[in-house]
């Protein structure tokens, strides 16, 4: 199951660099440990690459945007069997 | 279409949109309009309406908040807080150790606040998240202080709302909700009543060409639950000591509680 799969992460820094549209804004690593997933409170792996927060529970991918993570589920993409 | 002007009693403003009796689903996405349609001219629109008395009741938010002036952490959670009145007013009272999350459903009013923190030099200390009230994306017990100014009215659920609070809370965590309220002073009532309904949504429409979304506003206003009642809303979640006081005749309230 999509779940169950470790998937580890560089701890090594504490800011992650994102590159936004005309804007380079950087994601607190902190702030990273604290989000969970709003639907089902599970935690979230972050995805530099598409810049989003993927909830493998809910199997819901969801944005940042302009350093801004937006945690709604209509903003939210639903994981396809690529994503895994 | 139903026309319901009573408070609401319930746990929810979920059925009213305004005076409007509407479907449950249907309300988030119609308060989502409104707060798109207004962003841009929010803040005038506040001092034009209140006559800047709104600033005086968010400084009497943030004096009831308290924060820490050392630098030991203090954690701030502000719902509802896009335009980022709240955080930057307490990042400024408040010593280095305080930190604080927008958190709103409104990426226009975000967006606004994102540009103040910026040009208040507060980045470091104030992270933006968009999200629902009732559906907050944070681990348990892990923010020092709830706050929530003038959002809790335009939620679907209070009861949820109040539920998340709670959870996002540590033990000893400090909930304060500045609200629109019930006027308790004789008279003031009359005066404010006209003043809601006949002047603000012509005001709406003059400064910001919008009567629909300042109608909407005052309507809202009226729905909310009076002081007592909502009292009992945050206790029903497992809140104490739980207190009240009214600013300006009772036209808001602050109410503070704790998680023990």
């Amino acid at each position: 199951m999509a779940s169950d799969v470790i998937r580890p992460q560089s701890k090594s820094c504490c800011a992650v660099s994102i590159e936004c549209v005309g804007q380079k804004k950087a994601i607190d690593r902190h702030l990273l440990d604290l989000l969970v997933c709003p639907i089902t409170k599970s935690s979230l792996e972050y995805n530099a690459d598409r810049s989003e927060l993927i909830s493998w529970h809910a199997q819901l991918a969801f944005p940042i945007v302009d350093g801004i993570p937006l945690l709604v589920r209509e903003a939210s993409r639903v994981l396809t069997d690529n994503d895994i | 279409m139903t026309i319901t002007k009573d408070r609401t009693n319930t746990a929810g403003m979920q059925n009213s949109f305004g005076f409007r009796d509407i479907h449950p689903n249907e309300r988030q996405h119609l308060v989502n309009n409104v707060f798109s349609s207004v962003s841009d001219s929010y803040d005038f629109m506040n001092d034009l309406m209140s006559g800047g008395l709104h600033r005086l009741w968010k400084d009497s938010l943030i004096c009831q908040l308290n924060p820490p002036k050392s630098s030991s952490q203090f954690k701030i959670l502000d719902v509802a807080g896009g335009t980022g009145d709240i955080a930057i007013r307490a990042m400024k009272q408040g010593g280095k150790g305080c930190t604080a999350i927008i958190y709103d459903i409104s990426s226009e009013m975000l967006d606004i606040g994102r540009h103040r923190v910026s040009s208040a030099g507060l980045s470091d200390r104030v992270d933006l998240v968009e999200g629902n009230a009732e559906r907050l994306p944070f681990q348990d017990c892990h923010f020092d202080a709830y706050t929530i100014s003038f959002g809790i009215r335009n939620v679907t659920r209070i009861d949820h709302t109040l539920q998340e609070a709670y959870r996002v809370l540590k033990p000893g965590g400090h909930f304060i909700c500045l609200e629109f309220s019930k006027v308790t002073v004789p008279m003031l009532d009359y005066l404010y009543d006209f003043h809601s309904f006949k002047i603000i949504p012509r005001l709406g429409q003059w400064a910001a060409n919008d009567w629909t979304s300042y109608r909407y506003l005052v309507e809202s206003i009226r729905k909310f639950p009076t002081q007592d009642r909502f009292s009992d809303l945050i206790s029903s979640v497992g809140f104490e000591q739980i207190s009240h006081y009214n600013l300006t005749g009772g036209i808001v309230a602050i109410h503070s509680a704790w998680r023990i």
